[in-house]
């Protein structure tokens, strides 16, 4: 106990002293973050890390704020059915569609000082449209099967199907840069690589928000600065810094030594854990930005994997898995119990979808029945022969995620299930294991259901990872249902909220009885930052980088 | 007149073979012996990890998040860590897999770097040009890139099964075999330095010119008198290589957890270091021990090697 507490206090006493001294920066905000990205473009191979980036140069069209409200961010007015922006039409093929207006705002200027017109929405639609390109943002602009240019600033979208997501738009790109070498290059290999985001990522022609990225070393930082050509309020603070370290641990010594002002909170920085001790040793210190969150930590479920296609055998792993353990103890309860793909603090949570609490004998029976009987060495064989053995494949170097598959290891040993974890490295795991699927068993990463965003990109069976598609998509497991397809269609085609929570309902009680994922717990929305920063709007829905020129150091 | 006193002979026992007397050298160094003794309490205590597990009625790799951190207590030794483990007993299958990585991977970097050594420096000209180019190769390249390239070949690519590939005593030999291959510089640049000195000295000469082959000059002069910066450099390289081994398993390629090593034990416990520092002490003093004994073992066994040691213990 007491070379523990001389140890703590050694450490605090050290990393205080150069704190202490230093006096804050008012211009500048330096974010410490983990996984560099690895490639700039914001419309391809888009993932939780990348809208930490990106949103602070490229805004969205639209945007979820903290209470849920859908904002528009680059257009004049959201288009509603009740204010006419909207509308539910017949289409010529006799099926019921939408047509949404969207205007710019007035005198939305590109970095390089290019007005942001009609013509962008419509490059970028042409492209989203394009199957040898394959955009894999989140509200894709190739929902709409039409556009019509008004004029400068507005735009007709028409939709072939009411979705209720019909006023949520993603980014645009800028059609004087990206155009001719979309022109020249319109494979999705071939463009990506020649893409200005990604040969010259500084040029402030590709960036339309309040900052411009305007340097970077790659695998070390990247520095946004003010973008002169903004339109709206000029941002407080002139420079914002992120700056990437190898691991978790470092980015915690360096908040405490004073090198960055603030920290996500996984993923993509210091852990859940590692905050809660952070807090309990530090509480004055700095401030803990804490809200609920729509991330969700997940074990995607391989089905081209025989062992795996049985229902009775995903659902014996989950009763097998003791969340509530991982949540209370690792987690301090502040990353709650995920039941399926929704919070239980979201309003369309549907309480009656049945639960699989930790339950290792309900594992053993469902696993008996479905054919498997422990063996002498305690692992389950079925009448072939076959073990139960399958693979855990999750990301190298993240402590928690790693902790996370020995205790789930652990668990599956006492149900006869011999897991078999392998940590790979980002690259590895975003390129071959996922886009590519050849994880064999079980894959575990996160992946953010906001309020905008479809289930349709993790679980309909048109969202798989092909070589045809381009490997766009984030439905991991290869799950194809058609009674998930024809739900999540009817989800996006419910407009008023009753029917919306009644088709939430029908995709959660699916999902629950299917489980094509195994959802594990969710993520807070959290950030460690110095106190003196103020307008953190950490409890956004959408990245809080879209607002990031309201922030500021007093 | 003046009276000579004879200086007092060394008396050697009759018959007494030359490793004998090394093996006495060795043994009137208390440190030496000291550090040989603890090495060989611990590798009998982690061979033995195993019964004694069975005699604890504790798994190593059980997890147990209700009963994480403990402090130590009856039941467990020295506490349990960030998942309700035992650290006594992850200590000692830990110990397991450093020592024999370190034991292994050195010895193999020593055949390795004395073989290209010994011929660059014994043959010379060209041929020593274009091994030291080579080496400088080896040691130019970026370590981390050229350490996720060899951990990324796929074993179940060139004929083993998936099984094979993955398996502990798979991975095992890929993290001796990679280390081995980026890490025989060293000792190469040491051996082939000693043996261009000692080639050129007369009685190596003299055995040439008798007609004597480079095999047995080799063998019986270069070596023996090169062995003691070689045994430094060794010695050296184990910790090193402990500790190697932890930033394979950081990167995705060493030993996969729950298998402990003390370098992924050291790696785990960097980010429990406000909550649980011990989880970093207790690895940390072991690999420091281990380092330290083996040093001194290494410097007993140059000193019972060297002839002109003789008299000094």
């Amino acid at each position: 106990m007491l070379l523990r507490t001389a140890f703590l206090g050694a450490m605090v006493a050290t990393s205080a002293g150069p704190a202490a001294m230093a006096q804050p920066n008012k211009d500048e905000l330096v974010v410490g973050q983990l996984q560099f990205l690895t490639n700039f473009h914001p419309l391809v191979q888009v993932n939780n890390t990348k809208r930490l980036v990106i949103n602070y140069a490229l805004r969205p069209m639209t945007a979820f704020d903290e209470n849920v409200q859908n904002q528009c961010v680059l257009c004049e007015t959201l288009p509603t059915v009740q204010n006419g922006l909207a509308k539910i039409v017949d289409l010529p093929d006799g099926k019921k569609g939408m047509t949404v207006t969207l205007t710019l705002k007035r005198d939305l200027l590109w970095g390089d000082g290019v007005p942001v017109t009609s013509k962008d929405i419509a490059f970028t639609w042409k492209m989203a449209s394009d199957p040898k390109i394959g955009f894999s943002n989140y509200n894709g602009w190739n929902r709409a099967s039409a556009l019509k240019i008004i004029d400068d600033h507005t735009v007709e979208l028409t939709l072939p199907a009411v979705i209720s997501s019909y006023n949520s738009w993603d980014q645009i790109l800028p059609e004087h840069l990206e155009g001719p070498i979309y022109a020249a290059n319109p494979t999705l290999n071939q463009y990506v690589k020649q893409s200005l985001y990604n040969t010259h990522p500084t040029n402030p022609g590709l960036w339309n928000g309040a900052y411009l990225l305007s340097d970077y070393q790659i695998g070390t930082r990247i520095i946004f600065r003010a973008n002169p050509k903004w339109i709206g309020p000029k941002p407080h603070i002139a420079t914002i810094v992120l700056s990437y370290r190898d691991n978790s641990s470092a980015l915690l010594q360096n908040l405490l030594a004073g090198a960055v002002d603030a920290v996500p909170v996984s993923p993509g920085g210091i852990s859940i854990s590692q905050m809660i001790d952070l807090r309990t040793q530090q509480r004055d210190r700095f401030t803990y930005h804490l809200a609920y969150g729509t991330n969700l930590e997940r074990i995607a479920v391989n089905f081209d994997n025989p062992l795996l296609q049985e229902k009775k055998v995903r659902q014996a792993l989950l009763y097998a898995i003791d969340r509530k353990a991982m949540s209370d103890v690792l987690f301090g309860g502040l990353q709650p119990v995920a039941h399926g793909i929704l919070s239980d603090e979201n309003a369309y949570y549907d309480k009656d979808i049945p639960t699989y609490d930790y339950n290792p004998a309900r594992a053993r029976e469902l696993l008996a029945e479905a054919g498997w009987k422990p063996a002498s060495d305690g692992i389950c064989i079925d009448d072939q022969g076959r073990r139960l053995t399958l693979e855990l494949v999750t990301t190298a170097g993240n402590q928690t995620r790693q902790e996370i598959a020995q205790v789930i290891q652990s668990e599956m040993l006492d149900v006869c299930v011999d897991l078999r974890n392998i940590f790979v490295p980002l690259q590895q795991f975003n390129g071959d294991m996922a886009r590519k699927r050849q994880f064999t068993g079980l894959m575990m990463s996160s992946i953010d259901f906001s309020p905008s965003v479809s289930p349709r990109i993790a679980l309909g069976s048109n969202a798989i990872p092909k070589p045809d598609n381009g490997r766009v998509g984030n439905n991991f497991s290869g799950y194809a249902s058609p009674d998930m397809d024809k739900a999540i269609g009817g989800l996006e085609s419910a407009l008023d909220p009753d029917t919306t929570k009644q088709r939430w309902a029908d995709v959660q009680r699916i999902f629950s009885d299917d489980l094509p994922m195994l959802p594990l717990y969710f993520y807070p929305r959290a950030y460690v930052s110095v106190p003196d920063l103020a307008h953190f709007r950490q409890g956004t829905l959408d990245p809080l980088q879209i607002w990031a020129e309201e922030w500021e150091r007093k | 007149m003046s009276i000579v006193t004879a200086e007092k002979p060394i008396i050697r026992p009759r018959g007494a073979s030359i490793w004998s007397m090394r093996w006495g050298r060795f043994r009137r160094n208390p440190i030496a012996m000291i550090s040989l003794g603890f090495l060989l309490i611990l590798t009998l205590a982690c061979a033995m990890a195993g019964p004694i597990e069975g005699a604890m009625g504790i798994n190593h790799n059980s997890a147990n998040l209700y009963i994480r951190f403990q402090e130590p207590s009856s039941r467990h030794w020295l506490g349990t860590d960030d998942l309700g483990r035992d650290v006594l007993l992850r200590l000692l299958f830990g110990g397991r897999v450093s020592i024999a990585v370190g034991l292994l991977a050195t010895l193999i970097t020593a055949v390795i770097g004395i073989t290209i050594g010994v011929i660059a420096g014994y043959v010379g000209g060209k041929l020593d040009s274009i091994l030291m180019r080579m080496t400088d190769c080896i040691i130019a390249l970026p370590l981390i890139p050229l350490l996720i390239v060899l951990g990324a070949v796929d074993l179940s690519k060139i004929g083993l099964s998936r099984e094979a590939a993955t398996s502990p005593a798979a991975v095992f030999l890929r993290i001796v075999v990679i280390i081995a291959l980026v890490d025989w510089t060293t000792i190469a640049r040491i051996a082939r330095a000693g043996t261009m000195s000692v080639r050129n000295v007369d009685y190596v000469r003299a055995a040439t010119v008798s007609g004597a082959s480079g095999r047995y000059n080799v063998f019986v002069h270069i070596l023996p008198n090169i062995a003691t910066p070689l045994i430094v450099a060794m010695t050296l390289s184990v910790g090193r290589i402990i500790l190697f081994e932890s930033t394979l398993s950081f990167l995705g390629f060493g030993i996969v957890p729950p298998t402990p090593t003390w370098g992924n034990m050291l790696t785990n416990a960097q980010e429990l270091i406000l909550s649980a520092p011990l989880l970093a002490v207790y690895p940390g003093i072991l690999i420091f021990a281990t380092v330290m004994a083996v040093n001194f073992v290494g410097d007993g066994i140059r000193s019972a090697l060297d002839p002109r040691e003789d008299g000094r213990h």
